[in-house]
């Protein structure tokens, strides 16, 4: 489980210099948009759990990436979330992953998973879109990475 | 044989057995199926063979619902009707059409498929297609064009046959006019429905021409079919002997008014892998009987109809391209770079043609001004029932999630905020303004077309439906005047 702690210290940061200055927690943190404090998230999960950042790029591919970070920060606006509830809403997709061994599993089981998604109607409508409940998490989580 | 109305003396009354009022696809149908079982038949059509302006302007009015066309330019005032303009789109209804649907109310009507189906065959004729043939796997193995994937079997493929089309004033014309049982008078309106004293028979159609002559017609039988509209106007309209109108002792005639909304354009299916789509475009077949022009279109299964608690459309594919903002704030190249190992980079629109669910507040009234003739001309408020568009946002969300189950792409459908941003337009469908129903006091005609109130006086054409259903209606309208005419053979013969 992981755990999101607010940082107010932290938030004159930009968000993108702070990935990599917060080691210990999880390759992501939190807000820099609409005046929200920066927060970092603890990572609680064991070591060599799979990094979300490089999920996500492996998932979207780089050209793809900006495209879903966008979808992914729209989402959240659209649907009001701040970015700390924006990513305790992919609590399930982010299970989902953890619970592979490494990233090409992961992939392989995401793939899978979007599919069963629209098969049994787990839906997510962004801006008019109908998507994968599965792969607006992922966007968010491109989003906050 | 073709009369002037014009050409009679005014006070005249003529007599038939059966008189029709209306030449359109239903009165043609009715009068040439009445020619061949030997009935004296009197058909009243109040334009010409060519259009005239001051005929045309007797359809003027106003709308008070959705105003997005004029109560004279979907309708066509003149030998042949509104055939002279339609675009040939033939299938019938489904049996769930005719079944009552506990999520729709007011649905079911009072006859099934199977009662119909013998007079869809006579009808596909009529309309000049060879083969009574609308099942997916046969017209597909003609085809040879491959059906869209539907893993989870949630979406239905439909099939559209194209009539050539005919044009019934043109077509039937020479029929008519050599059938020395049929008179066809032109120029001829019917001004008033006049009832006998106990108001349970109509003694005779008062008529009158725009020139100023007044005859009266009286018959065994009457039947209206000047279309969705007028039916109900004319029904209305006779309300000398009785306040209400005629046949309209549950107050059903000119309500629950239905047509097909067309959404147009408010679906952009991004696709993302090579997929032949060319089933879904108008080609040319070869049944059994004949060469026809099909297309096919996309539609949901009747189980997940069923169990969304949905009315049914259908939606033709047509491919286009996008720019950025077309799909609001995400553009369909965003969404593209949600899809892993994409290959084509196809976009089509999906153009809707919905059902909608029968309301009694859509309505037709009369207003106070008349037209040129002294008729009450009407207001048509057209409205969709609220669940109308929910309805269609979810079957739009279905659809698309199922062509994405298949891995070919995502769906965009028009929204703003949570409402549908739809522009509704008309398919120039008017159904349901007399509507058939097995209690009098839930519609105005029975399952014959007969009106409740009135023994003598029937009802063809769309007015009838109980429940609109998604088919283009003319196959349906042409059957229901098949099986009218073989309900007055055995009534009157």
């Amino acid at each position: 489980m992981s755990r999101v702690v607010a940082a107010k210290d932290a938030s004159a940061l930009p968000r993108r210099n702070f990935l990599g200055w917060v080691s210990a927690s999880l390759p992501i943190t939190l807000a820099a948009c609409n005046d929200e404090p920066i927060v970092f998230v603890a990572d609680d999960r064991p070591p060599g759990s799979i990094d979300y950042g490089e999920l996500v790029l492996q998932y979207f591919g780089e050209a793809g990436r900006g495209d879903a970070e966008a979808i992914g920060n729209y989402y959240a606006q659209f649907s009001k979330l701040s970015s700390s509830e924006a990513f305790e809403a992919t609590a399930e997709t982010r299970a989902f992953i953890d619970a592979n061994a490494d990233i090409p599993e992961a992939l392989a089981a995401l793939d899978e998973l979007v599919r069963e998604d629209f098969l049994e109607l787990r839906l997510t409508d962004v801006g008019g879109w109908t998507l994968s409940s599965a792969e607006v998490d992922l966007c968010v989580l491109a989003w906050l990475a | 044989m073709l009369l002037d109305a014009n050409d009679l003396p005014t006070g005249e009354t003529l007599t038939a057995d059966v008189c029709i009022a209306g030449a359109g696809a239903a009165g043609i149908t009715l009068a040439l199926a009445l020619r061949d079982a030997g009935f004296e038949v009197i058909l009243l059509e109040s334009g010409d063979f060519e259009d005239d302006v001051n005929t045309q302007a007797l359809y003027q009015g106003s709308m008070s619902g959705i105003d997005t066309w004029q109560l004279d330019d979907h309708r066509w005032r003149l030998f042949g009707g509104s055939t002279s303009r339609w675009a040939g789109w033939c299938r019938p209804m489904h049996p769930f059409d005719f079944e009552r649907r506990p999520y729709i109310e007011k649905s079911g009507w009072p006859i099934t498929y199977a009662e119909l189906e013998p007079y869809y065959e006579l009808a596909q004729a009529r309309v000049e297609l060879a083969d009574f043939i609308y099942d997916l796997d046969t017209i597909q193995a003609a085809s040879g064009r491959p059906v869209i994937e539907s893993p989870s079997g949630r979406l239905r493929t439909e099939i559209y046959q194209y009539s050539p089309p005919t044009r019934f004033g043109e077509k039937y014309r020479a029929d008519l006019e050599a059938a020395e049982n049929v008179r066809v008078y032109l120029h001829a309106n019917v001004r008033n429905i006049d009832l006998t004293s106990s108001h349970d028979q109509v003694k005779r159609f008062e008529c009158v021409t725009l020139e100023g002559v007044r005859f009266n017609v009286e018959a065994r039988a009457f039947v209206l079919a000047l279309g969705g509209i007028e039916n109900a106007r004319l029904l209305l309209a006779s309300n000398s002997q009785v306040p209400a109108g005629v046949a309209n002792s549950s107050d059903c005639v000119g309500r629950y008014f239905m047509e097909h909304p067309h959404y147009l354009g408010v679906c952009i299916w991004v696709l993302s892998r090579p997929t032949d789509t060319s089933f879904y475009e108008f080609h040319d077949i070869d049944l059994p009987h004949g060469r026809v022009r099909v297309r096919a279109m996309l539609a949901l299964a009747p189980d997940v109809l069923e169990s969304e608690g949905l009315v049914d459309f259908s939606a033709s594919i047509a491919e286009t391209a996008v720019a950025p903002g077309d799909t609001g704030p995400i553009d369909a190249e965003q969404v593209r770079s949600l899809i892993r190992d994409r290959e084509e980079e196809r976009v089509y629109l999906l153009n809707v043609r919905a059902e909608q669910r029968p309301f009694r507040d859509s309505r037709i009234t009369l207003r106070s001004d008349v037209d040129s003739l002294g008729m009450p001309r009407v207001d048509l408020k057209w409205q969709l029932h609220p669940e109308d568009n929910r309805s269609m946002r979810r079957a739009m969300e279905l659809v698309g999630a199922e062509l994405s189950a298949a891995g070919l792409g995502r769906m965009w459908t028009s929204t703003k905020k949570d409402e549908l941003s739809w522009v509704t337009n008309p398919g120039g469908h008017h159904m349901g303004t007399v509507r058939m129903s097995e209690d009098p006091k839930e519609g105005a005609v029975d399952e014959h077309c007969r009106c409740h109130d009135v023994e003598n006086l029937y009802i063809a054409g769309s007015a009838v439906f109980t429940t609109g259903g998604a088919p283009n209606p003319t196959l349906t309208v042409v059957a229901l005047a098949e099986r009218l005419a073989q309900h007055l053979k055995e009534q009157i013969g």
